[in-house]
């Protein structure tokens, strides 16, 4: 017997490790049963019912009470996102109407692009290679990506 | 050193490391979780559940093909973007890809009508769409994670002649009939998926969540031993924390979108028969024909690899490429186990394909 297999602590993880895959192993192969399938529904059915009636009542409940219900909030919060959401399209057009027509407006100059010229490592370098290898200094005058041909694959 | 010697080091060992669990098990519930999704992004597109991100790129050359990463609806796009030295994103970034991600958040309960249409014929194009405008580029490659590879196989399959340049899945089944435990719980004899969404509207996250979590029942409660039992280990919380945070941010799934999930995939299995339709196309995978990589798990409890392996035979591409890897469904993605052995191989496999 080896001393890790003596250990207590080590003789309890492997207990549980056991433990784990016994119970999961066991535990998917009821799962699998057509009886489970059915016991589950039925459950699942019910709360879904009883679910569903709960709600009802209480959306009367703040009907009668003068009150906004979740379903109000969720609404308000939907139409508020929805309304955000076309500010920031309208803005976006705007943005690429404005650049088209060359007129930059008074904003911070755009960061420039990268130059999408890089090519893979050689084969043999690549085994290698630290996880972040160095990017070859760029050709590409600042701001214009240059443009290669597409390879043949 | 003794047989003495080494219970008494073994015996210190543990005093010391039960009183570093009290310290830090006070000092695990005080403080706040950990940053995901740090690495810097621009919102290019949000609308409803729809969120389109860039990346900063951290190179001074990119490569010609930018990348779009499309997320399983199901969860949060931060599994690839977990924390510096365990982010994909950052390591394409680092090696010289120009990123996106397609990102969900939950859908409203106005978006409870979207479709799986939506998804392939509406998100995914206009994305790319945006991708192409930001890049100047046509061709663009897609990387999708489990049901966001199956999206962007349907996308692909319907837009055969392009811009799609490369496709990469990782653990995306097709052949639903193998997801053995799913096809239990939503046997058609038992499972009234018509009452559930006309009752609930979107499908709760509690829900998708406890299924995933039947899957493995009794892992939760044994993960919560493990942690108690590695609390005086920071960098064991600090992953523990990262994935158990990930694990639980399940997102809700539209109503329209679930009741065809699981009429047309888990209960015909469309998909896999080659009778599936979308907008009113048939999606034909055979007429797939860019370059195909498939990652798939070799312990992958939620997509056995019998869903999955049938991928890369069902596409028409020549250029394809299955590579099974050790780990499991979320490991093979993110971790040190995807640092090791899918981060690198996809790299060498996407570097060639998108000059």
């Amino acid at each position: 017997m080896t001393d890790k297999a003596k250990d207590p602590a080590d003789a309890f993880r492997e207990f549980l490790g056991q433990w784990e895959r016994g119970v999961n192993e066991f535990a998917n192969k009821a799962m699998e049963s057509e009886q489970f399938s059915r016991a589950m529904h039925t459950a699942s059915t019910a709360a879904v019912g009883a679910r569903a009636g709960l709600n009802a009542a209480m959306e009367r409940y703040f009907t009668a009470m003068n009150l906004p219900s979740k379903n109000d909030l969720v609404s308000i919060g939907a139409a508020i996102q929805a309304l955000e959401a076309r500010v920031d399209r309208i803005a976006d057009l705007l943005e690429r109407i404005a650049a088209r027509a060359g007129v930059e407006a008074a904003r911070a100059p755009a960061a420039p692009k990268p130059a999408r010229t890089r090519k893979p490592p050689p084969r043999a370098a690549k085994a290698d290679a630290a996880p972040a290898p160095p990017a070859p200094p760029s050709a590409a005058p600042a701001g214009k990506p240059a443009r290669k041909a597409r390879a043949k694959s | 050193m003794s047989a003495a010697d080494r219970i008494g080091e073994r015996i210190r060992q543990e005093v010391d490391r039960a009183i570093q669990r009290n310290i830090k098990g006070v000092e695990y519930f005080a403080s706040p979780g950990p940053v995901v999704g740090a690495t810097p992004k621009d919102v290019l597109m949000s609308r409803g559940t729809m969120q389109l991100y860039h990346y900063a790129p951290m190179t001074e050359d990119v490569y010609r093909t930018p990348i779009l990463l499309v997320m399983a609806t199901t969860n949060r796009g931060y599994i690839f973007d977990l924390a510096p030295g365990m982010s994909l994103v950052e390591f394409l970034l680092k090696r010289g890809y120009d990123v996106f991600l397609l990102d969900w958040v939950a859908p409203a309960a106005s978006e409870k009508n979207l479709r799986i249409e939506d998804y392939t014929l509406g998100f995914i194009p206009d994305c790319i769409r945006r991708v192409q405008e930001e890049t100047g580029e046509t061709d663009v490659s897609v990387v999708g994670y489990c049901f966001g590879g199956v999206l962007s196989l349907i996308y692909a399959a319907l837009h055969a002649g392009g811009p799609m340049r490369n496709l990469a899945c990782f653990t995306t089944p097709i052949d639903f009939s193998q997801m053995t435990l799913f096809s239990n719980w939503s046997d058609r004899r038992y499972f009234d998926v018509d009452k559930l969404v006309d009752s609930v509207g979107n499908v709760p996250p509690q829900m998708i969540f406890a299924s995933f979590e039947m899957l493995r029942p009794a892992s939760r409660a044994v993960a919560q031993v493990t942690l108690w039992d590695n609390i005086w280990n920071d960098e064991y919380v600090r992953n523990y924390r990262l994935f158990d945070r990930w694990a639980t941010d399940t997102l809700p799934l539209a109503g329209e979108y679930f009741r065809q999930i699981v009429k047309e995939l888990m209960w015909d299995n469309k998909l896999f028969t080659g009778e599936m339709t979308v907008g009113g196309r048939r999606v034909d995978l055979s007429s797939i024909e860019v370059p195909v990589f498939h990652a798939v798990a070799e312990h992958d409890h939620i997509v056995p690899y019998e869903a999955a392996r049938h991928l890369v035979a069902r596409v028409g591409s020549s250029d394809k490429t299955e590579v099974v890897l050790k780990g499991g469904h979320v490991s093979v993605v993110a971790g040190a186990n995807a640092l090791k052995r899918l981060w690198p191989k996809l790299d060498e496999w996407l570097g060639e394909r998108s000059v």
